[in-house]
Order: structure tokens, then C-alpha cells, then sequence
């Protein structure tokens, strides 16, 4: 990682099968893009430390897998306030992406521009993408990942 | 008194497979029903490591929970330590608790600012409490990220810093990182004394009844690594005597898993920890925390965040203590030989004690490992606190009252859990 960089791509995920997605995307992205105007992160289940996580950075990419009904592989970008809050929170281990975005809007902490890319992983058992699955993901992030970076001062 | 027959169905939606529930059935003006399921213990985690390395052990542990990834290495650790007979040493040991310093000072400070605080000054949420109490809040992120920055003094940079090793760690940290976080501890002191003091002020619900509760207990220093098991009725075990004083059991017409103690059920956490290690807490400690007027040992699970808070205070404290004193160690492990036996560990997980039993062969390869988590052990005590605590509130109270109060209950556990969570759903069963 580079530190400081104006552009930050954060891979959210866990350990869990399909949910791994954001991680495998961001290492891949990493070989594929590397620069000297982009950190590449991965972060496990990062909670409210993904504000810590992108302090700093003029714009973020974040990269989630996410169920919403679609066919698993689909490439979705969101703006924060277009993520649906999970709602009331019985434990911290519930504070996820969209909370911790909400957390830091309302303190301030937020990064200039903050781009959620979603990646549909299906119903659970969800299986983990792979092969041309993955490979054409990936070319859609990288695009993404390019568009953001042309957008830099 | 209108009596109302009410059913609460809690459906929760996984993020990863899993599932969980509140059910709450209210007839003739008493619960007739409470069945929770919040939390399935990592069975699937002691399966997939049979037959594997001991080397694998503590990596793979270290990813049951995204918030107490040192508990589980350190509870691990321990037990394969002592199968082994490795003995890594002073400066070992030292860490060890800078490390759960850092894992404390991480998981409490989320929970009193994302969960306690919102509840207790009457916010839907952290986001809301956020607008209103920004200073706070962010002093709360600002402990948080204290915590991080020791848990990476002694990891990498990698998706998962946690660096310990059978032994001890993979490196030492250099005495120019170790200076940089003590100035962080020490700009933090005052920080975790306003803690203190904000979370004493709180006016919070009285539900305190009778209940067994559990900790470590050490000789001489708050509990974290070591010790043995101790409770409010006379419990003193060592740790490898759990298994013949608590018992696991499905709970009847359900897949939660119930622990007992004795046959009751029993908490684990900061609040029984503060109860019965009172006095190996320091005395600056107890002195902030004296001045919130709030006494401890306190049946009022609501002080549970308090407890939380007044562990802040001391994590600083342990870690400047004993980072002040830090030199580098000829080596940060020593090297363990395998050899067949069986092992105990039980440390202090942010959320209550973490048991754990390991079984290696010749090689040093698993044979068995057994896992009790804290959430596991606190969820009959959950459902035992409900059934109180909803019936002391008024179950004639108005549906979304009852909801809300069961919530609020529920999190003063911050329990450990398989899946994300959402509101309880209320349904009525107007019969």
C-alpha cells in the first residue's frame, strides 16, 4: 500500500465463502492496477474501524459482495445513501458498510466522493465466483477503478 | 388491565449462513414462551481443523469472530502450549496482555458508543446519537482506533493483523513503534477518564435480581490470560475442570445451544469480571470510578457498559505500564516441540470467557478441538434476563415498548453473532 494515496480501494468481506469477494477482487485489482495514486485495502468485517480505513483519501472505491435479488456476478455501484441500513442493532457485530458510511456522514469523517460497488453473490449457500464469473467481475471493477482514477486532480 | 396475547417472531436475515430468533409468546398476562437463538457456536471450525497442523490452529481460530480475533488465538495458544509443554517467557506473557488490551479497548468502545449510549440517552441509533453527541462519539472512534494500533504493534498489515504464533509472536516490535503507541496510550488517558464519567452519568434501568456470574480470577493481576475460574457462589476451579461443573444442552424444541453452571444458567463479560476482580483493578481506576456514585459489585446488567468503560480506563493504564518498560526480546517465540496430550485454555474475551479444549496427536496435529464461546454460555442467561426483565417493565406495556426493551436487553450482552441483525418484527397474535 502506498500511503496517502488520493484514490483508496477497500475489499470488505470475511472468511466466509462467497463473501471473500471484495478481498480476492481488491488483490486482483492490486496485480492488475498497481499505482502509485491508489492504496488497495482489504478489511475483515471492519465495523465502524472502515471509517479509520479510508480517512484521508481524496476519493474510496469500497467493494462488497451483496445480496439484492440479482444474478450472482452482477456489478452494482451505489452511492452511500442508496445503501439500505440493516436496521436496529441487537450487537456491534451488525455495524456493517452502509452504517459505518451513515456514522461518518453525520460526523463528518467522510472522504469527498465514496463509491460502493456491490457484487450480487446469490442466496445463501451463495458459492464463492470463480473462473470467467470472476474474470468478467473483474473487468467490470477495473473499469470502475479506472473511471475513479481519471477523475483525479 | 387489558391482558393481550402477543407474539414476537424475530426473523433475522444472514449476511453468512446462520440464522437466529426471538420468540416471545405472551398469554393470560405471563410469557408463556421465550426462545432465543442469536448465536450458533463455531462447530464447523472444530471440524475442519481435525486432522490438520497445530501451525493452522491459531490462524484459522482467529476468524470465528471479526471483533475478537486475539481471544481465540489466545485461548488456543494457551491450551497448545500447554500439550506441548513450551513455556514462552516473560516478555510473551507482557504482550500477550498489551495485545488483549488493544482487543478490549477495540470491542468495548464500539459497544458503549454504537449500542449503550444511543440506547441510554434515547437515540434510534449510533448514526442519530452521532448528530446530537458528535465529540463523544468520536472520542469513542478515537479508542477504538487506539485499540487497533495495539493489536497492530504486534501483527502485520495484512487483512488480519493478529501476529501471535504457537510460542509467543512472528516478531518483536521495534522499540521506535513501541514509543510512537505509548504516546498514543498516554493522549488517550484523559480521554478514557471522561469515559468513565459520561457512561456513570447515564440514567440507566434498574433490573438488577440474582444470578450466578463467572470470571478468571488471578493472584495478583486483573484477569486476561490466566487464572482461575471463579463465581458469586463460591465457584474456584482450575480450567481444566469446566467440563465437570458446566454442561452444554440443546434447549428443548430449539438448536440454541445452553450452558449451565450447576444447572443455572450464568454470565460471563465485563460485569462479572469488575465484580469479582475488584480489588486487582488499580486504585486510579476505582477512584474515577467511584465518582460516578454507581457501586459496583452490581446485579444491574445495565452497568454493563460501565463495566465496559471502567476496563478502557485500565487497558490504557496495563499498557502503559507495561510498554514503559519495554525492551526487545532475544527471540519472540520459543520454539515448541509437538508431542500427543490434551489442553486447556480460558481467557478473557472482550465479551466473557472463552474456553477452549484441544486434543493433539504425536505429531502435533488435531485430534479434537472443543470451543465455548462466551455468547454461547451467556444465551440461557439472555433468555432468564428477558423473561425478567420484560415482565418487571409491564407486559401490558404497548408491543413496540416490549420490542424495544427486549432489544436494549439483549444488548448490554453484545452478543456474538452468525448473522446480521435487524429489528424484532412484532407480530401480533391476536388469537
Amino acid at each position: 500500500m502506498t500511503p496517502g494515496a488520493p484514490l483508496r480501494v477497500v475489499g470488505v468481506g470475511s472468511p466466509f465463502g462467497a463473501d471473500r469477494v471484495g478481498w480476492e477482487l481488491v488483490a486482483a485489482l492490486e496485480r492488475r492496477r498497481p499505482s502509485p495514486r491508489i492504496d488497495y485495502l482489504a478489511a475483515d468485517r471492519p465495523g465502524a474501524a472502515l471509517l479509520a480505513a479510508i480517512e484521508g483519501a481524496e476519493r474510496v472505491v469500497i467493494i462488497d459482495a451483496m445480496r439484492a435479488g440479482l444474478e450472482p456476478g452482477t456489478v452494482h455501484t451505489l452511492d452511500r445513501d442508496q445503501l439500505e441500513l440493516g436496521g436496529g442493532l441487537l450487537s456491534s457485530h451488525g455495524f456493517g458498510v452502509a452504517e459505518a458510511l451513515d456514522l461518518g456522514a453525520a460526523l463528518g469523517l467522510l472522504p469527498p466522493r465514496v463509491l460502493v460497488v456491490g457484487i450480487e453473490i446469490g442466496p445463501p449457500p451463495s458459492p464463492a465466483l470463480s473462473g470467467e464469473r470472476f474474470a468478467g467481475v473483474l473487468d467490470e471493477v477495473v473499469a470502475v477503478v479506472a473511471a475513479e482514477t481519471r477523475l483525479l486532480p | 388491565m387489558t391482558q393481550r396475547d402477543v407474539t414476537i417472531n424475530v426473523p433475522v436475515l444472514a449476511r453468512v449462513e446462520g440464522e437466529g430468533a426471538l420468540d416471545l409468546r405472551i398469554r393470560d398476562g405471563k410469557i408463556d414462551e421465550l426462545r432465543l437463538r442469536i448465536f450458533e457456536p463455531p462447530r464447523l471450525f472444530e471440524k475442519f481443523l481435525e486432522g490438520r497442523d497445530h501451525g493452522d490452529v491459531l490462524d484459522t481460530v482467529a476468524r470465528i469472530c471479526g471483533i475478537c480475533p486475539v481471544a481465540y488465538q489466545m485461548s488456543a495458544a494457551h491450551a497448545i502450549e500447554e500439550i506441548f509443554g513450551n513455556r514462552p517467557g516473560k516478555w510473551v506473557r507482557e504482550m500477550r496482555r498489551v495485545l488483549y488490551c488493544g482487543e478490549w479497548l477495540e470491542s468495548h468502545a464500539l459497544h458503549i458508543h454504537l449500542l449503550a449510549a444511543p440506547d441510554f440517552l434515547g437515540f434510534p441509533s449510533a448514526i442519530h446519537l452521532a448528530g446530537k453527541f458528535p465529540t463523544e462519539v468520536k472520542r469513542g472512534l478515537r479508542i477504538q482506533a487506539l485499540g487497533n494500533s495495539l493489536v497492530r504493534l504486534l501483527g502485520g498489515r495484512s487483512v488480519h493483523p493478529v501476529g501471535v504464533r504457537v510460542g509467543g509472536f512472528y516478531h518483536a516490535p521495534s522499540k521506535q513503534a513501541v514509543a510512537k503507541v505509548l504516546a498514543e496510550l498516554h493522549a488517550c488517558l484523559p480521554e478514557a477518564v471522561a469515559l468513565v464519567k459520561w457512561v456513570g452519568s447515564l440514567e440507566l434501568p434498574d433490573n438488577s435480581h440474582d444470578y450466578p456470574y463467572v470470571s478468571l480470577r488471578h493472584a495478583d493481576e486483573y484477569p486476561m490470560n490466566e487464572g482461575n475460574l471463579v463465581s458469586n457462589e463460591g465457584l474456584d476451579i482450575p480450567i481444566s475442570e469446566f467440563e465437570q461443573h458446566f454442561a452444554e444442552s440443546h434447549a428443548p424444541h430449539s438448536t440454541a445451544l445452553h450452558c449451565h453452571l450447576h444447572g443455572k444458567p450464568y454470565l460471563v463479560g465485563p460485569l462479572a469480571r469488575v465484580n469479582l476482580n475488584m480489588d486487582r483493578l488499580p486504585q486510579a481506576v476505582l477512584d474515577a470510578l467511584a465518582e460516578t456514585g454507581v457501586r459496583f459489585p452490581s446485579r444491574n446488567m445495565f452497568h454493563s457498559a460501565l463495566a465496559r468503560a471502567v476496563e478502557i480506563h485500565y487497558a490504557i493504564l496495563e499498557a502503559i505500564r507495561i510498554l514503559e518498560d519495554y525492551t526487545m526480546p532475544e527471540a519472540p517465540f520459543v520454539v515448541a516441540t509437538p508431542r500427543a496430550g490434551v489442553g486447556y485454555g480460558c481467557t478473557e474475551a472482550p465479551r466473557g470467557i472463552l474456553w477452549h479444549r484441544w486434543e493433539m496427536d504425536e505429531a502435533g496435529r488435531v485430534r479434537k478441538g472443543t470451543i465455548v464461546p462466551p455468547t454461547s454460555q451467556n444465551q440461557a442467561r439472555i433468555e432468564d434476563d428477558l423473561r425478567f426483565s420484560l415482565t418487571q417493565f409491564g407486559l401490558d406495556q404497548e408491543d413496540d415498548a416490549i420490542r424495544l426493551r427486549g432489544e436494549t436487553v439483549i444488548r448490554n450482552y453484545d452478543p456474538c453473532i452468525s448473522c446480521s441483525t435487524h429489528f424484532l418484527k412484532v407480530n401480533i397474535d391476536r388469537g
